[in-house]
């Protein structure tokens, strides 16, 4: 495809125009659900089109203008969307921001993207803004979505969300064909999205993504992954994400499904289970939880249990293997198939909530490929693809026929990928994205000739299987010179159900070592077992079990290393992290540099 | 602390039918000590203090008690070990006068002389008792009735005093007095006791350690300085404040335990 050539979805070609055709043909169809004390309420595309409209028409009287920023901080709900695509209809640019970010990553955001207007979740958000209120003048409103708690706030530039409905309904008779004139005025190429990077090095950088890029991307992923509108998926990750936003606001909008939302991170699991989705994506922490939490189950089951779920999954994956092929499967397995589901498989996978699942995704962070199998084997299609902020999150992936455990899979039609002299991967086509905003030169730095630099060192095989080795980064170079992959390593460690995450060290040094993280649950459950006394977290980490037993699972690893990537010693970090703790990354990965930072103490011990 | 503790609980659980109730406390309560147990509602304080005492089950786990393996032994048992049981709610005979009552708690005993000690002992920390010692114990009101049940449980000559939330249903004043005896129990008498409380103010000033407690597992421990000077348990337990923001309101981090 050349740059020149249209991209359109049902002779749509921006994201506005494609929202009012759905309205206008979907009519009642369900388009979200949302709990509310405990009961599922459905919310129609008629509903959500009309919202937005009141919303964008509120925009406008406030003088909103097209390319000005509007930002929203808040969890996950329905009022997120409302405003997203309000904002983008009226030709505005929508950035999400973390609800867990602090006031100062808020400031920097908010300043960066000269927001305008600001979308808070409740008091707490509120809060956050109000705190560095002096130092963002540009924000002329701010709009609060639950007012709970601040009947008595009395604030020149705080409007509740009701008043603000009220304020475009309340506006002149013209707001409303201004609404359709300006949806009718979207160029192909306007920055329609700004997505912060998480920025591991250096501030987050904000990477504007236009109508084409998405709408490319909604065609490049039906290609894979074909979504109707009879699918189900779940709203968990936060929408600020661009995977979350492309699976739950985009692909919506061009495929005509359903969506979710969770009440809470707390009750995701049991959310996942009620709703069963269809096509759903998860980070590989998720897939590990689950995954653990079957093999934890297992330790108590009888041995007739154990073995039956065994057997289920060896049959499992063989029905996989040939599907994995693009082969038939063979008469005898699909009877062995049949049974085993019946049996065992079945009952796992409500369990999990997974049973409907017709495509299964994992990406974001690397996966080990047992888990992958293990999940093929349970008969949830689960396929490992790959993007990124700056590619609307999908270059590349498994899909149905064509697996190829290990890789990142292969790009859609009409997505160029090679590799640089020294392997980073470097992708082309309309999904790469405009740049960074205001920040030309990092831009430049990025994108060279149309070919966008992912800074990931990859490999591509002779069927055109994408392998990402590491962030460029990220590569360890030790003092004897070997270059090291660490998350080849840390990934195979990740696989084992004590191990939350790890941190393999030796940039420089003579051998490896690495910082693991346990997992509370499953570690505390192994002390009972094997009556280990412990008091809290610390104490746990502390007793001389657990230690060899996290040595047992390394040691387990080292005998399928290379020498020079075996590790020679380990450390635990024997604080329980959350989100908000610096060290973790907002999808729970642990982020190198600040480990290597926070833990020197710990790390010198290790080569002294 | 390398003297082998009083009481030993190792790694117990405890179920109500197919609820996991606790799921695997170890904790030590040394002689002369007063060891606090910490938690919200449902977190399973009671629960720990009922499988110690013998009142629940453990399906795993040990509790050791002087030496001796106490495992499960009936509550009849373990009070005659030496274990004064002053159950959440009081639980005082109420039909039973005031003097009754405390000899109810000395049922074990033989001696007549040192019971009656005992009882002059009773009185001298709860002297209301003993200007109601022939009322009925229903007559009581709640505050005297908690004396009452913890001057019971002192009339068994018990060799730890395990206290369900002694506050509970109690005015401000009267808590701070219950404690102040508890405090002057343990520190002229020497009674050990673990101490079960929501109020987690009032306990951890009198106690030497304590444990908190969530959802039936331990999640942060330590003596009464460090538990005081933890962050966490300042916000979560004692309702310090962080100002931050808006007319001194302030946000809770979520809770992490570290």
């Amino acid at each position: 495809m050349n740059t020149e050539e249209i991209i359109s979805l049902d002779n749509q070609t921006s994201i506005p125009a494609l929202f009012r055709f759905r309205a206008q043909t979907l009519n009642n169809k369900v388009a979200m659900r949302e709990k509310h004390f405990g009961i599922w309420r459905t919310f129609s595309w008629n509903q959500y089109y009309s919202s937005s409209v009141r919303i964008g028409k509120a925009m406008m009287a406030l003088g909103l203008e097209p390319g000005q920023t509007v930002s929203i901080l808040a969890d996950p709900c329905k009022e997120w969307l409302f405003f997203d695509l309000a904002a983008q209809c009226i030709g505005c640019v929508s950035c999400g921001i973390y609800a867990t970010d602090s006031a100062p990553q808020i400031l920097h955001i908010c300043e960066d993207s000269d927001t305008t207007l600001l979308i808070v979740e409740n008091e707490e958000q509120l809060d956050k803004y109000l705190m560095v209120e002096e130092r963002l003048p540009k924000i002329h409103t701010v709009v609060v979505l639950d007012s709970t708690g601040l009947a008595d706030l009395d604030h020149p530039k705080v409007v509740m969300l009701e008043e603000f409905y009220q304020l475009g309904d309340e506006g002149d008779e013209g707001l409303e064909s201004e609404w359709n004139r300006r949806i009718d005025n979207a160029e192909p190429n306007d920055t329609v999205i700004l997505v912060y990077t998480s920025g591991t090095t250096g501030a987050p950088k904000g990477a504007m993504l236009s109508h084409r890029n998405i709408i490319f991307i909604a065609h490049a992923f039906h290609e894979f992954y074909p979504i109707t509108a009879k699918d189900n998926s779940v709203v968990y990750l936060p929408l600020c994400h661009v995977t979350e936003r492309l699976l739950s606001v985009f692909l919506p909008l061009a495929r005509c499904s359903t969506i979710n939302f969770i009440e809470g991170q707390d009750t995701a699991f049991e959310n996942i289970t009620e709703v069963s989705p269809t096509y759903f994506l998860g980070v590989p922490r998720i897939w590990e939880k689950m995954y653990s939490s079957i093999i934890l189950r297992m330790k108590d089951a009888t041995w007739v249990g154990r073995k039956a779920l065994q057997i289920s999954l060896s049959v499992g994956s063989k029905t996989a293997d040939f599907e994995d092929k693009g082969l038939p499967v063979p008469a005898h397995v699909r009877l062995m198939q049949g049974a085993a589901d019946f049996l065992v498989l079945n009952n796992i996978k409500v369990l999990l909530g997974l049973d409907h699942v017709r495509i299964g995704l994992t990406g974001a962070a690397p996966i080990s490929p047992d888990l992958i199998s293990w999940f093929r084997a349970l008969g949830v299609p689960l396929y490992e693809a790959f993007g990124q902020t700056e590619n609307v999150a999908f270059a590349c992936g498994n899909h149905r026929g064509q697996v190829r455990l290990g890789t990142v899979g292969k790009p859609p039609p009409g997505v160029e990928l090679k590799t640089a002299e020294d392997g980073e991967l470097l992708i082309k086509g309309p999904l790469v994205f405009k740049g960074y905003y205001k920040q030309a030169l990092k831009t430049d730095e990025t994108i060279i000739d149309g070919w966008l630099y992912t800074g990931d060192i990859a490999e591509i095989d002779a069927d055109g299987f994408v392998k990402i080795v590491d962030r460029k980064k990220d590569i360890i170079i030790t003092s004897g010179g070997k270059n090291i992959s660490p998350s080849e390593i840390e990934n195979q460690l990740k696989f084992s159900p004590y191990v939350t995450d790890a941190v393999v060290i030796g940039d420089g040094r003579k051998y490896l070592t690495c910082l693991v993280m346990i997992d509370n649950e499953t570690v505390s459950q192994f002390a009972q077992e094997n009556n280990v006394p412990f008091s809290d977290f610390k104490s746990l980490c502390a007793t001389a079990e657990v230690q060899s037993l996290i040595k047992s699972e390394i040691e387990r690893i080292n005998l399928s290393l290379a020498q020079v990537e075996t590790l020679k010693k380990f450390r635990l970090i024997n604080k329980q992290l959350t989100v908000e703790d610096d060290e973790l990354t907002a999808s729970m990965k642990l982020k190198r540099n600040i480990v290597n930072e926070k833990y020197a103490d710990l790390i010198n011990q290790m080569y002294s | 602390m390398s003297e082998s503790p009083l009481l030993q609980v190792r790694n117990i659980e405890t179920f109500y039918g197919p609820v996991m109730a606790i799921r695997g406390i170890s904790l030590d309560v040394h002689e002369g000590k007063i060891v606090s147990i910490l938690g919200g509602n449902g977190a399973g304080k009671t629960t720990i203090l009922k499988t110690i005492c013998g009142a629940l089950e453990p399906q795993k786990g040990t509790i050791v008690f002087s030496g001796q393996d106490i495992t499960a032994w009936q509550p009849d048992k373990t009070a005659k070990q030496g274990m004064g049981h002053v159950p959440e709610g009081r639980e005082v005979f109420p039909f039973l006068s005031v003097k009754e009552n405390l000899e109810m708690g000395a049922y074990n005993r033989k001696g007549k002389n040192e019971i009656d000690d005992d009882l002059e002992m009773v009185f001298h920390y709860f002297p209301d008792l003993k200007n109601k010692i022939n009322l009925q114990a229903v007559l009581l009101s709640g505050g005297q009735q908690q004396m009452l049940a913890i001057g019971r449980a002192l009339m068994m000559r018990p060799e730890i005093l395990l206290l369900d939330e002694p506050s509970l249903g109690l005015s401000p004043l009267l808590v701070s007095e219950i404690f102040d005896i508890i405090y002057r129990l343990n520190s002229e008498q020497g009674v050990t006791m673990l101490l079960v409380e929501q109020n987690a103010h009032m306990a951890l000033k009198v106690s030497h350690t304590g444990y908190v407690i969530e959802t039936g597992r331990v999640v942060f421990d330590g003596d009464r300085d460090t538990l005081l000077n933890n962050p966490d348990i300042q916000e979560f337990y004692l309702g310090k404040k962080q100002v931050i923001g808006r007319e001194k309101r302030r946000w809770k981090q979520r809770k992490t335990w570290r």
